[in-house]
């Protein structure tokens, strides 16, 4: 039998070689015109259309939450900034009824309570002033009725320690007192019981003004001496916190075009000091990207290429899992605003990719798709840089948008392709101690 | 000089700076080696037409990328670089056309016919040889084509054609029993001769 396939073989060998095609006629009007403008596309046509309507949503979301949460936070703002020490208006030093419902302790004279009518709203928090100190109060609006109060308590000053801006370190004990219950008054006397101190302190995201007034227990009257405390309560004291994070990316291998992807996941921080925190995470990244050839690594995919194909270029696609870390430095800590530095290194767990390969061989291009789900590690795949800007909400709160860049350190994937990726992360961060 | 085949390298180094009167030598010269490549693989005359025609756009479009040798061996490269072409380009047609097998005879004005009373037969014996190895299924064919008349090794087929080796083997196998029964037909009328 292998005798008859080879001579067959040779039959047929023979006849090829020898048979004749019909010569036909001669096509060259109709090469001459293709030859140098059929030429191969460098970089594959990429599909924008979904990829893209789906970033530019997400980004337009993103941006639009922001900017509501940020124009929420000015209004809030101007509202707490009009009752800050020294600059009260004339509507806030109207007394309201509310002052009835405080009762000094220890006979202390001069119990005016003054609240900004423009803070109460439902149950809104206010600050108020009484000849006993500084009380946080929670006002019903409908009936001007404290429902509690928190009371900053206790400003031991003497006399003489009130001297014109003179900085005094305040203990703060706060206390809830339900409304009805009598609440605690600050007195702070001289040793003699002739001076009193009336107390004004706001207290507005951590910056504490204290105004105390010598008032002559005689008299009543505020003496002239008027001393402006300012007391600067850290606005970023240590702890732990955790944030919800998205972001719109844009990764591509050395000069070519970039292409969107996305990031989501969760931040934790550890706040070192005023201006100093640790960060991590674990953020899901779909990273697409589209690379020349020369840029991709064959080395993993001989076995399956025939020889001499070449990889003209591909496309493709992503997901990994990454864990930063990385150190943020605060550059601007204001009342309600921190813009800081980032520098840090990520490591990437590579999920699966997606590769769409322009291939030539002896001239003759391909598309060839290659699917690849093994899981593996990249320590210390990228570094990352960014600039962060925080706004800060109720509660500890904050609204953080932060533009950042990844270096790679490393190529990744099957091609081990150095992707650099650039973006923004928008995150909302929860019960920060700060 | 251009308008003549006179030196071969000259010619490649004509194409290789897109010099479209060296470029048109080299297609006149070339162009029945192609097709008689291409017809092997493409069942109508026409379609293996445009395979040519595709292939040779191809050619001349990366001949930058064509290394010279020796002027002895430059002729032989050119022919290899060229059939390897024409090959993937027809096995592209076939892709696209899924691999399914054409319906309707092949004329004979398909093929030449010689006036030389000697050769006479034998040129019919191979061309009826060449339309029992069109008349194969596709896959069938391409192997058949590319294992006994080009010399690919089974892997080599298989990853061109992205089929495993059992099934390149497979292909091959059905190819040569299909051809012996074809063979067997042709010795019915007359041509046992040729044995």
């Amino acid at each position: 039998m292998p005798d008859l396939d080879n001579h067959m073989d040779d039959l047929f060998r023979k006849a090829a070689d020898n048979y004749r095609p019909a010569a036909g006629e001669n096509n060259w009007d109709k090469i001459a015109p293709l030859i140098n403008k059929t030429a191969l596309e460098i970089v594959p046509p990429t599909k924008k259309s979904n990829s893209v309507k789906k970033s530019s949503l997400l980004l337009l979301l993103l941006f639009l939450a922001a900017t509501g949460f940020i124009v929420n936070n000015l209004l809030n703002t101007k509202n707490n900034n009009a009752i800050s020490a020294g600059n009260y208006t004339p509507a806030l030093k109207k007394p309201l009824a509310i002052n009835n419902n405080i009762k000094p302790k220890n006979g202390v004279q001069g119990n005016t309570a003054v609240v900004s009518s423009s803070l109460i709203t439902n149950n809104k928090t206010a600050l108020i002033e009484t000849a006993a100190g500084i009380e946080d109060a929670v006002v019903n609006k409908k009936n001007n009725k404290i429902i509690r109060t928190a009371t900053r308590q206790k400003m031991d000053i003497s006399a003489a320690d009130i001297g014109e801006q003179e900085v005094i370190d305040i203990n703060l004990n706060e206390k809830n007192i339900d409304a009805g219950n009598e609440h605690q008054t600050l007195t702070s006397q001289t040793g003699n019981g002739e001076i009193s101190m009336q107390g004004s302190a706001i207290a507005s995201n951590g910056n504490l003004i204290a105004e105390s007034k010598k008032i002559s227990s005689d008299t009543g009257t505020t003496a002239k001496n008027t001393s402006k405390m300012k007391v600067e309560q850290s606005s970023n004291q240590k702890g732990f916190y955790l944030g919800f994070t998205a972001g719109l990316e844009f990764s591509g291998v050395r000069r070519l075009e970039l292409q969107p992807g996305y990031e989501a996941g969760i931040t934790a921080g550890y706040q070192l000091s005023q201006k100093l925190a640790v960060e991590t995470g674990v953020l899901f990244s779909k990273k697409n990207y589209v690379c020349d050839g020369k840029y991709f690594n064959p080395g993993k995919l001989d076995a399956s290429m025939p020889s001499g194909m070449q990889i003209v270029s591909l496309s493709g696609n992503c997901s990994v899992f990454e864990v930063p870390l990385k150190l943020n430095y605060n550059i601007v800590d204001k009342r309600n605003t921190i813009v800081f530095l980032s520098a840090g290194l990520s490591s990437y767990l590579l999920l699966n990719e997606n590769n769409r390969y322009k291939t030539l061989l002896n001239g003759t291009t391909n598309n060839m798709l290659g699917s690849y789900k093994n899981t593996k590690l990249y320590p210390v795949a990228t570094a990352d840089i960014s600039v962060g800007f925080e706004k800060k909400l109720q509660k500890g709160n904050k609204l953080r948008l932060e533009p950042y860049l990844q270096l790679p350190l490393k190529g990744i994937g099957v091609g081990a392709m150095k992707i650099t990726s650039a973006g923004v992360h928008a995150s909302f961060i929860l019960f920060s101690n700060r | 000089m251009p308008g003549s085949l006179e030196n071969i390298t000259e010619v490649i180094k004509g194409c290789i700076k897109n010099d479209q009167r060296y470029q048109r030598v080299l297609y006149d010269q070339y162009r029945g080696y192609a097709l008689k490549i291409a017809f092997r693989y493409i069942y109508t005359y026409d379609k293996a037409t445009d395979v040519v025609n595709d292939s040779f756009v191809k050619v001349f479009n990366h001949f930058n990328s064509f290394r010279l040798g020796s002027e002895e061996e430059n002729e032989k490269i050119l022919m290899g670089w060229l059939k390897k072409i024409i090959i993937n380009t027809a096995i592209d047609h076939l892709r696209k056309k899924q691999m399914l097998p054409e319906i309707g005879g092949i004329p004979e004005s398909s093929f030449e016919i010689t006036d030389n009373y000697y050769n006479a037969d034998q040129l019919a014996l191979y061309n009826d040889l060449m339309v029992l190895i069109k008349e194969l299924p596709p896959n069938n064919r391409v192997v058949f084509n590319l294992y006994v008349i080009d010399g690919y090794s089974h892997a080599e087929i298989a990853d061109l054609m992205n089929i495993n080796i059992g099934t390149s083997k497979s292909h091959l196998s059905r190819a040569r029993a299909t051809l012996q029964n074809g063979i067997k037909k042709m010795e019915q009328i007359n041509y046992a001769g040729f044995r």
